[in-house]
């Protein structure tokens, strides 16, 4: 069994498509709709009046092979005039370390990101109170980007940036089997962060074992080269379960589909980039007692445990899992960002934001020392 | 814990606006205290096909994580995957039927009839899957599943696989 990957690669041009990009502080890239296409290329016939794409398969059983067509980005949606938020660090943010962070937000569509009051629940500023929370992280998973075209994520990060910030996504292609598809987005600091550029893409699932494949990409901390020191990169696995596919009696169960996209991406980023940090976040639906084959890969384990993280504050839902002995960057530090203990909001108010908290974990901002490795992969084409 | 059986009444909104309000209130139910949210599958399940996108979404939404199906509106849930028309709401009655389990058993004849002759897979993966759930009370099912397997799909393959093996082995 197989699972393959799709890509998207490295732009023919990209010095042309970074001063595209350049022009509106906002690098939206958009990953190809893949599923139902060939290897050679796939534009999708949803976004293609924002982002220009062609893509690429990764077949994992044949590492070595790549096929797969060149991309053009564009620049994102047109910017929309936002009012900015106030930011109010929960923390003051350090050099030597990064925040990372899962955070589904229920819902992310039209409606939500064109929200800062809504009269049904009075007193909250919807949209502002989400990239307040954003702002509290370097790099940030989101799930539940709904609309199919990015446009939610193109306002929030427009939102971000008028309040002086200097944030950026990089935003999937619409996944699902029915017509509520969602996509899942990336959204860091560029001044914390660097996007190994052509690093996004959604793993193939020929087999359709999975409802919302995956999305992953690269990224490596921004520190000072006068350190001496090696930022610390990583490679982040986005994911999103079906409620229905990951109970015990189903024999499909989607979490035992997830370990084998976190062996195989991990191997296939480390053949390809050399990179060995391999994260997977998402909202998986099940607690930390319900991780099933994905606690067996040795050394995996869930960040969160059992701490609660949707906005109830009875389930756990949401993980961040790391290789604790490949990720010795990451620092101990982890947590919820909870709307009515951090934000002063009302239940109903929070729960207007989303059902879920934000999950975050802190990592060095530079490479822990490794074992000894054998050969080294090829660099990583970071963006500049 | 009680159910939560009050939104039934709301549910019977024909209003876009006042459908959300009430899928809204099913979505924000802290099922932990107030226990699942019964009484509005059937409904939840109708505004899957509903002609607002927002409403469909919201209906999606309560059918995906809160609503629960009770056994007594197995027959119910039946029907709308009898009925022709939308693939969405066929996809949600044979996830609700599945999620019944053996309590679902009255929905096997649609679940069959889905698997032969609905134009929408993600239903006909479903129906294989609910049929799993169900298990020895789904063993009619088997010679459409057997040729459900041999179909060129994988997904619809290996879920009607597996529902043969789990409908033989409850059978014990």
């Amino acid at each position: 069994m197989g699972l393959f990957f799709r890509t998207t690669k490295t732009p023919s041009n990209s010095k042309q498509s970074g001063e595209k990009l350049k022009t509106t502080r906002s690098v939206f890239d958009y990953v190809p709709i893949g599923r139902w296409f060939g290897p050679v290329i796939s534009i999708g016939g949803v976004c293609t009046a924002l982002f220009f794409v062609l893509t690429g398969r990764v077949d994992l059983s044949k590492l070595d092979q790549l096929s797969g067509g060149e991309a053009e980005l564009t620049a994102g949606a047109t910017s929309i005039p936002v009012d900015p938020i106030a930011i109010s660090q929960l923390g003051a943010r350090s050099l030597e370390t990064i925040r990372i962070a899962s955070f589904n937000i229920q819902m992310f569509g039209q409606k939500k990101s064109t929200s800062r009051m809504i009269p049904e629940v009075p007193g909250v500023d919807i949209l502002g109170t989400i990239a307040q929370i954003v702002s509290q992280f370097d790099l940030i998973a989101i799930q539940e980007v709904r609309g199919g075209d990015g446009t939610p994520v193109q306002r929030l990060v427009d939102l971000l940036n008028a309040s002086g910030l200097r944030y950026t996504a990089v935003v999937s292609e619409p996944i699902g089997r029915t017509s509520q598809t969602e996509c899942y987005a990336f959204v860091w600091d560029e001044t914390r962060i660097q996007w190994a550029q052509g690093s996004a893409y959604v793993v193939q699932d020929a087999a359709d074992r999975m409802h919302r494949e995956p999305m992953v990409s690269t990224f490596r901390a921004l520190v000072d080269p006068r350190s001496g020191r090696a930022p610390f990169s990583f490679t982040i696995i986005n994911a999103h379960t079906d409620p229905d596919e990951v109970t015990v009696k189903a024999t499909s169960n989607e979490i035992n589909v997830l370990d084998d996209v976190f062996v195989r991406v991990r191997q296939y980023e480390y053949d390809q980039r050399g990179e060995e940090d391999c994260i997977l976040v998402g909202d998986l639906n099940v607690d930390a007692n319900s991780l099933q084959e994905l606690a067996l890969i040795p050394n995996v384990f869930s960040i969160a445990g059992d701490l609660k993280t949707n906005t109830r504050r009875t389930a756990t839902y949401d993980h961040i899992l790391i290789d604790r002995e490949m990720t010795r960057e990451y620092t101990g530090r982890f947590g919820v960002i909870d709307f009515e203990r951090d934000l002063g909001l009302s239940v109903e108010q929070a729960l207007a934001v989303s059902d879920h908290m934000a999950l975050w974990a802190e990592f060095s901002a530079y490479e822990a020392q490794q074992p000894p490795i054998i050969a080294a992969g090829p660099s990583a084409a970071f963006q500049n | 814990m009680t159910s939560k059986e009050s939104s039934i009444e709301l549910l019977d909104y024909d209003n876009a606006e006042g459908l959300l309000a009430a899928l809204r209130q099913i979505v924000n139910q802290d099922t932990e205290i107030e226990g699942p949210v019964r009484g509005v599958t059937v409904r939840c399940i109708k505004l899957a096909g509903h002609s607002d996108d927002e409403v469909r979404m919201w209906a999606a939404e309560a059918l995906g994580m809160k609503v629960v199906p009770s056994p007594s509106e197995a027959i119910e849930i039946a029907n709308c995957l009898a009925q022709p028309g939308d693939g969405e709401v066929a996809y949600w009655a044979a996830t609700m039927l599945g999620r019944l389990g053996c309590d679902g058993i009255e929905g096997v004849a649609a679940l069959i009839d889905c698997i032969e002759h609905s134009s929408f897979l993600p239903a006909r993966e479903r129906s294989a899957w609910a049929l799993a759930q169900i298990g020895s009370g789904a063993s009619q099912a088997i010679e459409t599943l057997r040729l459900a397997v041999d179909e060129n799909l994988p997904r619809l393959s290996r879920l009607a696989n597996e529902a043969i093996r789990e409908i033989e082995r409850s059978k014990g």
